[in-house]
């Protein structure tokens, strides 16, 4: 027999509890609250107060966790910790819940465990250009508050106002411009993290690198499974001199794309390089206003930075890989105002694309840039087939593919397609050679995906690995890796680059 | 050898009880514990770029190829390793990633890891592995590549790793002035801010400097800081250890980059603007450099059998290292006790 399966009360989702759980649970519920409440000062248990933590930024995932604690100490997130593992209940943490895969999807019969309370920059050490911060912090507040020294924090996703570095860590999350910059990984020193069994560790250094293993980066993109954040020291980066913004539209997708390989090729780096097609333009132009050009079949938002004399030099070959690229209505902007009117339009993509459809089902793989045109085309004609509108939002310098699909999600037939367009999007991205998600995570939405992008012997691993960190598996259960049981009951086969393993099979 | 026949020796040696000494070029046999005396594993027959394609910025390779290959084919399209990993004669990118030792371009583009896209790996019972993949940005299941890197081969044999290049900058130039020991710290964070610069070093009482960028920027950046310039091959010498010739042993301690502790006054060579300081002087210099709490000191070459040459771990993380030993490598057969003793 399988793991039990739970059901949300409207069905629509069903996901496997790890089958580490007690039976004894659910009688002990109120004890087990009594106790956790005597551990943590802030206990939240009462049914109404419950809802608003029952989703994350997946919000057709719901589910009503058995209470919310909001330690306010180490020593409480320590103790709520030893009292869970002690129980065997399940934790889940939780930042801003701003997450768009369901990693923070709350347990039924878990804590969830909300480090909204850790929100001080504890230290900025100038000098080194690291700063201290808890993980409850959001990511703009970082760069907010080391604004007036000309530094700042360069991973920017675009829920960077609400959006806590605890939950960057966990997502190990991107934006606008990692290309340049990298993701999160690469832009933490180091972390405090608090064991299932209470224990605190150390990872990582103020320095450039630690002794043994690189458990930092293990850490980062773990989606909660492996441990809790409580302390994270960042790297400062100094605000360069000039940043230019340039925008550039095209007749097609395909030459929008060429251009993007040629700017790459020719040795520019772009601080950001986005692309938005016709439908997101005209979505973002209605809002916003951003003087984008309609009649645009594809736009590219280019942003350079550095020294004055080094911007001046990279933009001219810019524009002439631009013109060369037949792009027209070329708009450059250097001053921080107009800067700010052409990346708004980007930045409201995504609420522009709410504006004209009651719902939007947000995507995340990754392609290689090659891949670019042929995919979109493919998306195109499963938009048709599922009859789902889809607008496009593209991180282009780096192959992250953010598909919109729209649908209305008071028609269960509606979301049940974009659901399944959804998943065809991911398995052409992964048949194209790129990955389930680029950035925001495999939570409860992707975990299917991840049979075919995995073999059954990464897998394992994978579980075997969270073993080393949770023995018993009490940090979010059912989350992220599937289990093999699941990979075989959804019936999908792990392609390995492409290759199906025993070709000389017959298949229908 | 190939990945199936890399894959059958290891599960013959588990079978045999017989660990093995991961080998590429051997040219930093130096570095981590004596391992001549086990019988060898060599990744020399994986040396293909398996793809290269400049617009993506990535190159796919197997573990076996050398640096000299990798960096000429990149150089012909004006593209880079971004850590710059030395060359210590006949490297191969398996041993560069796996002992995660990084150039002076380190504390300005990167390690090793932030390079890292994905990796065929073999584990300690002959199961491959691929983990990550060729794009960019992708965090679907744990980022096990990153945990191979720096992990000295005690995890598993990589087999072909995907990395993130970089464009090679149009102009590169160093130059070097005279600066006192005492002063080189704030010098080196004025600079650092410059996101032009691409190298900073201290050497023999001369500040180093490499700026990088457009022609004119490059000219400019020169004029303000003065200096004579130098050939570029100063670094491959500050990389490879090349300036400490005839030291019996070299150290190497991480630290913030302006940590003013004893580390500084005892340091021959401060690179990676502060962060790395390199000694050599002393036989027995970890008990007379008294370095900051968080800071860590690396015995990185010697002319003994010394052991325990890399820093304790707190007791939680050594015990995270035997429990990810245990998982990749549960009969100890790939680079024992090579970075610590029991893993």
């Amino acid at each position: 027999m399988g793991p039990p399966v739970y059901a949300n009360s409207t069905g629509v989702f069903l996901f496997e509890i790890g089958t580490m759980l007690k039976d004894s649970l659910e009688i002990n519920v109120d004890s087990f609250i009594q106790r956790l409440s005597v551990v943590c000062g802030h206990v939240v248990a009462d049914k109404p107060r419950l809802k608003v933590y029952e989703t994350d930024g997946l919000t057709t995932k719901k589910m009503l966790p058995a209470c919310v604690a909001l330690p306010e100490s180490v020593a409480e997130v320590q103790a709520v910790m030893a009292l869970c593992y002690a129980e065997g209940v399940p934790v889940v943490a939780r930042g801003a819940g701003t997450g768009l895969s369901g990693g923070a999807m709350p347990h039924p019969d878990g804590v969830l465990l909300s480090l909204a309370k850790f929100n001080r920059v504890l230290e900025v050490d100038v000098d080194n250009r690291i700063a201290r911060v808890e993980p409850g912090v959001t990511n703009l507040g970082i760069s907010d508050a080391v604004r007036e020294l000309d530094l700042y924090y360069a991973p920017d996703p675009s829920s960077q106002i609400a959006c806590t570095i605890g939950g960057n860590i966990a997502e190990n999350s991107g934006g606008v411009h990692c290309l340049k910059y990298g993701l999160t990984v690469n832009n933490v020193r180091a972390l405090k993290m608090i064991s299932p069994e209470g224990e605190l560790y150390e990872v990582g250094a103020s320095g450039l690198d630690s002794p043994g293993f690189d458990l930092l980066a293990l850490l980062h993109g773990s989606e909660g499974m492996l441990g809790i954040v409580v302390e994270v020291t960042v790297l400062l980066l100094p605000k360069p001199e000039t940043i230019s913004v340039i925008l550039a539209g095209f007749d097609s997708v395909q030459r929008a794309g060429e251009t993007v390989a040629n700017i790459i090729s020719a040795g520019l780096l772009p601080a950001g390089l986005e692309m938005m097609d016709k439908l997101a333009i005209e979505a973002a132009e209605d809002f916003v206003h951003a003087g984008y050009p309609r009649d645009a079949e594809a736009l590219l938002l280019c942003e350079l930075d550095g020294s004055d004399e080094d911007v001046a030099a990279q933009l001219s070959r810019l524009q002439k890989i631009l013109n060369e690229g037949g792009a027209t209505d070329i708009q450059v902007a250097t001053d921080e105002a107009r800067r700010a009117v052409l990346w708004q339009g980007r930045k409201a993509a995504f609420p522009a694309v709410g504006r004209i459809s009651p719902d939007y089902y947000c995507m995340d793989g990754t392609i290689p840039k090659r891949e670019l045109a042929s995919v979109l085309a493919e998306i195109t004609a499963l938009s048709s087939r599922y009859g789902l509108g889809v607008a496009n939002v593209f991180h282009a310098g780096d192959g992250n593919l953010h598909p919109l699909i729209l649908f209305d999600s008071s028609d269960p037939k509606q979301l049940e397609s974009a659901e399944r367009f959804g998943a065809d999007i991911l398995t052409l991205c992964i048949e194209r050679g790129g990955t389930i998600t680029g950035e925001h995570g495999v939570g409860v939405e992707k975990i299917d995906q991840m049979c075919i992008q995995f073999s059954a012997v990464e897998l394992a691993r994978f579980h075997e690995i969270k073993a080393c960190f949770d023995s018993t598996g009490i940090l979010n259960p059912g989350k992220a890796v599937p289990t093999l049981n699941r990979c075989a009951e959804f019936g999908a086969m792990h392609v390995h680059r492409g290759q199906l393993q025993h070709p000389e099979l017959e298949r229908f | 050898m190939q990945i199936e026949e890399l894959s059958d020796k290891i599960r013959d040696h588990v079978g045999q009880e017989k660990p093995l000494s991961i080998v590429g070029g051997n040219s930093k046999d130096f570095y981590g514990a004596d391992l001549s005396k086990l019988e060898p594993i060599s990744t020399l027959g994986l040396n293909q770029i398996i793809s290269y394609e400049p617009s993506e910025l990535v190159i796919r390779v197997q573990a076996g190829c050398s640096l000299e290959v990798i960096n000429a084919a990149l150089e012909e399209k004006h593209q880079m390793l971004g850590f710059e990993p030395p060359d210590f004669g006949g490297s191969t990118i398996g041993g560069a990633i796996a002992s995660g030792i990084a150039g002076s371009r380190r504390p300005f583009a990167g390690a090793g890891r932030d390079f890292l896209l994905g990796v065929d790996m073999i584990d300690g019972t002959g199961e491959v592995f691929t983990f990550g993949g060729q794009v960019m940005k992708n965090v679907a299941g744990y980022d096990v590549s990153r945990l191979m890197a720096g992990a000295l081969g005690c995890l598993g044999l990589i087999t072909e790793v995907s990395l993130k290049v970089l464009p090679r900058p149009e102009h590169e130039l160093t130059s070097m002035k005279p600066v006192a020991r005492l002063e080189v710290l704030s010098e080196m964070k004025k600079l650092s801010a410059m996101p032009e610069v691409s190298g900073l070093a201290w050497w023999q009482s001369n500040l180093y400097v490499r700026f990088c960028g457009s022609e004119n920027t490059v000219k400019l950046r020169l004029a303000a800081f003065g200096g004579d310039l130098v050939p570029t091959s100063f670094w491959q010498q500050v990389d490879t250890m090349g300036l400490f010739s005839g030291a019996d042993k070299i150290w190497r301690v991480s630290t913030k980059p302006m940590d003013q502790s004893n580390a500084l006054e005892e340091a021959d060579l401060i690179d990676w603007s502060g962060s790395q300081r390199w000694l050599t002087t002393g036989d027995d210099l970890e008990n007379q450099v008294e370095i900051n709490a968080d800071a860590y000191m690396t015995l990185v070459k010697t002319n003994d059998q010394q052991k325990n040459r890399f820093a304790a771990l707190s007791a939680p993380i050594e015990a995270l290292h035997k429990k990810l030993k245990a998982t990749f490598d549960p009969f100890g057969i790939l680079n024992p006790n090579k970075m610590y003793e029991g893993i």
